[in-house]
């Protein structure tokens, strides 16, 4: 088990005061808060910085931690020393916020029989009877943007406490076939209902939370329902106009180019974005592709374009 | 580690066309009615148009209302500074998915003057 420095991890020194423990959680909580925070390790941050201030705010406790001594390092390998809380009582039930199933092994291994009550005559001592329902779980799952059009089926697995029935705890993995229909979009959410923690007792299952993410795609780029992609086209496409072959995440497409048509120009393909009632739109925006001058035939055919073609792209700048 | 026969599961998509009452509401948040009409008062949440004497939720609402719980919770916002978070986060979100897209369109080069 690893050592937790929970002065490093809220930034103070250990001599710090209650008030700037707590400014520190404070600025830590809202800079790394996952609902605010969009950075892959914010979340652990966040319940780091919980655990941290859960002991470093109750006196009783930050007395009892700093008593294992300073010499600890952050992550170094720990075994709480046998009776190292002798001497010190914790009052109340244990915690008062924050995610507790969800504190470190370390954290645990400290204060977990104060919280629990067990052996200590706390509140769910003995056999009597406990019910609370199960929390719910929030998972981000990630789809390639073709699945939107046609659904798609993930096989998640999931790793979750479960409490059988002498009351033991073990880490249990459970493995669900989710079909996700056709459709969604990104930043949706998918309910699944009863699968996210257990209840304890009678009380009910959490649900599961799934948020749909796309990854990132070579061609497409999706707001919404509407999909939006460059095409690349030859000048002279772009000028005479001409029917192209566009790669739809649904097959390709035939679109037709208007004559003279400008860098940029975006042409519409109605209710060819992801599926839905509406449907989203797919864009297409022109992007004219040079032809690379490099063999003589085809300098030659640029040197015939400069010599017969009045055209100066920098006429309206006034140079 | 024993591998059991994965669950087939049916899944809800959260939509907005799909309705939800009050009740349902908060049920699904585990939160009290009372404090999602809160919320509804602070413009947190907003039922959809009436349609008949009870309010109707989109089912959208489910993820904003445990957010707001959430921020409540674990910063001790207020009921107007959460209202102004939500609001703000939107926004991000909708600037960053614009940004995106003009970050792959424009990768700037260094050009050099004669």
């Amino acid at each position: 088990m690893e050592y937790k420095d929970y002065y490093k991890i809220l930034g103070v020194e250990r001599n710090a005061t209650q008030d700037e423990i707590k400014r520190a959680y404070r600025k830590r909580a809202r800079t790394y808060h996952p609902d605010v925070n969009k950075e892959a390790d914010a979340e652990a941050k966040f319940k780091e910085a919980g655990e941290a201030y859960e002991v470093l705010k109750d006196p009783e406790k930050r007395t009892a931690y700093n008593q294992l001594g300073a010499n600890w390092q952050q992550g170094q390998d720990f075994r709480a020393p046998p009776n190292w809380d002798a001497g010190f009582e914790f009052s109340g039930d244990g915690h008062s916020e924050g995610d507790a199933a969800q504190f470190s092994d370390f954290f645990d291994s400290l204060f977990g029989g104060a919280r629990m009550g067990g052996g200590r005559g706390g509140p769910f001592a003995g056999r009597a009877q406990f019910h609370a329902e199960g929390q719910d779980h929030h998972a981000k799952i990630e789809i390639d943007l073709r699945d939107a059009f046609s659904g798609a089926k993930r096989t998640i697995t999931l790793r979750g406490p479960e409490v059988d029935a002498e009351g033991h705890v073990t880490l249990k993995e459970r493995t669900l076939n989710v079909s996700i229909p056709k459709g969604v979009r990104e930043g949706q959410h998918i309910r699944l209902a009863g699968q996210g923690a257990p209840g304890i007792g009678k009380g009910t299952a959490g649900d599961l939370y799934l948020e749909i993410r796309f990854a990132p795609d070579r061609l497409y780029r999706v707001d919404g329902r509407d999909v939006y992609m460059d095409l690349p086209v030859a000048p002279w496409e772009a000028a005479l106009g001409a029917s192209v072959k566009v790669p739809t995440p649904e097959g390709p497409v035939m679109l037709k180019v208007p004559p003279g048509s400008a860098q940029g120009r975006t042409m519409r393909l109605k209710g060819r974005g992801i599926p839905g009632s509406p449907p989203g739109d797919f864009y297409a925006a022109l992007k004219i592709m040079l032809p690379p001058a490099e063999s003589d035939k085809a300098k030659e055919l640029y040197r015939q374009m400069e010599r017969e073609l009045p055209f100066d792209p920098r006429a309206g700048l006034g140079v | 580690m024993p591998t059991e026969k994965p669950q087939t599961q049916s899944v809800q998509i959260l939509e907005e066309c799909e309705e939800i009452t009050l009740v349902e509401l908060s049920r699904i948040c585990r939160v009290h009615t009372e404090w999602v009409v809160e919320l509804i008062q602070e413009g947190v949440v907003e039922p959809l148009p009436a349609q008949g004497t009870q309010w109707r939720f989109s089912a959208t609402s489910i993820v904003r209302v445990q957010k707001a719980n959430r921020l409540q919770r674990d910063l001790g916002v207020n009921l107007a500074g959460t209202a102004l978070v939500l609001d703000l986060l939107d926004k991000i979100e909708a600037l960053e998915a614009r940004l995106r897209g003009i970050a792959e369109a424009s990768a700037p080069e260094n050009a050099d003057t004669d």
